[in-house]
């Protein structure tokens, strides 16, 4: 009467050929807008697909977060690769990069074109007004996932003075503040295994 | 130096500095853009803008300064040494994952450095800030998009596109 069958066991993983793969992270691409849809990709590829087990994805999507780069681009290159090897990587990234820079270079022919008449380029800066007003956003909901702890919030404005008053370079800047940072949650994290 | 050589060198090294999926790359990315004469502040404010408009990562405005500097052989050479060192990095990565997802280290980078990304993204603020307002419906147009885009769930692109219609209306 009852089932048998538990409820979590995992489907069986399909094989990709790269055809899908390109199609996939095509799309994926073409959708992708700020980074947003990360739980749609999850669905596609491990429910939909059934390409990667959902553990796997996790762990991919951590790697591809902490790895510097676009994160969904990243993803793509993880999965391409995990699914079919190095071709399958390759396929991932050439889907992934290809269509939005093609749109990018359209705009671009526009842009550098005589089409770009004084009201286009008055709807232009418009648009990268919109452009401040949705980085300061961001800045905001960011920073309110540190609020309470002090010592983030010390690490976040000296990096901001020290970049944008002291032009101090990236390298330098990822390498003391982000070292002492990084140290400083290391630190907190050895002490809280030490304890347990 | 070759202005393609440069770019390669110069946004090859963004590529792996480029943490935080590459939200805090964009004031050094201002100050070398600048500085070898490939945009204007404005410039790059506004192809940063294209960037937050179109699909995919943001930073494929890469291709928009190469195209300035070089035709659309920069924009080649400027996008390909923007995305393929830190694929390159991911694809060593993943093929020892099961190593990296054991350590603890991905904590470490991922936790620990939030707080210097999240400073690098308010300098962003100042850098795309000041090649973009320039008259002060500007700022009213960018504090009206700061508010909708904490407030509700109108998307990035949409907002962009209403700046635009405002821009068109008010600033010229």
């Amino acid at each position: 009467m009852t089932q048998t069958t538990p409820a979590t066991e995992p489907a069986e993983l399909r094989e990709a050929t790269l055809w899908e793969i390109a199609v996939v992270f095509g799309v994926i691409a073409m959708t992708a807008f700020g980074g947003g849809q990360k739980a749609q990709i999850r669905q596609q590829l491990v429910q939909k697909k059934r390409w990667i087990t959902d553990r796997d994805f996790i762990e991919g999507l951590e790697v591809a977060q902490v790895l510097p780069g676009p994160n969904v681009l990243n993803l793509a290159v993880f999965m391409g690769q995990r699914v079919r090897g190095t071709p399958g990587a390759i396929v991932a990234f050439l889907a992934g990069s290809v269509p939005p820079f093609l749109i990018v270079l359209a705009a671009g022919a526009f842009y550098f074109s005589p089409y770009n008449v004084p009201i286009v380029h008055a709807a232009l800066f418009g648009a990268a007004a919109a452009a401040v007003g949705l980085t300061l956003g961001n800045a905001i909901e960011l920073t309110q996932d540190l609020w309470p702890k002090w010592l983030n919030l010390f690490f976040m404005v000296a990096t901001a003075l020290a970049v944008s008053y002291f032009h101090l370079p990236l390298v330098l800047t990822l390498l003391i503040f982000g070292g002492m940072s990084m140290y400083a949650y290391y630190r907190e994290h050895a002490k809280a295994s030490e304890k347990t | 130096m070759p202005t393609l050589l440069r770019m390669a060198l110069v946004f090859g090294w963004l590529s792996i500095l480029g943490f935080g999926g590459g939200k805090g790359i964009i004031p050094q990315m201002h100050t070398d853009s600048v500085q070898y004469g490939w945009t204007t502040s404005e410039q790059f404010s506004q192809f940063y803008t294209i960037g937050k408009l179109v699909p995919g990562p943001t930073t494929i405005f890469t291709a928009l300064i190469g195209m300035q500097a070089a035709g659309v052989v920069g924009a080649i050479v400027a996008t390909a040494a923007m995305f393929v060192p830190s694929s390159i990095l991911m694809m060593v990565a993943g093929s020892m994952w099961k190593r990296f997802s054991a350590s603890k280290w991905k904590d470490v980078v991922a936790v620990g450095l939030e707080p210097v990304i999240i400073g690098l993204v308010w300098s962003s603020v100042l850098t795309i800030g000041r090649g973009a307002l320039h008259a002060w419906p500007a700022y009213v147009m960018a504090a009206i998009v700061t508010v909708l885009m904490i407030r509700t769930s109108v998307s990035a692109p949409l907002l962009i596109l209403m700046g635009a219609a405002g821009g068109a209306a008010f600033l010229r």
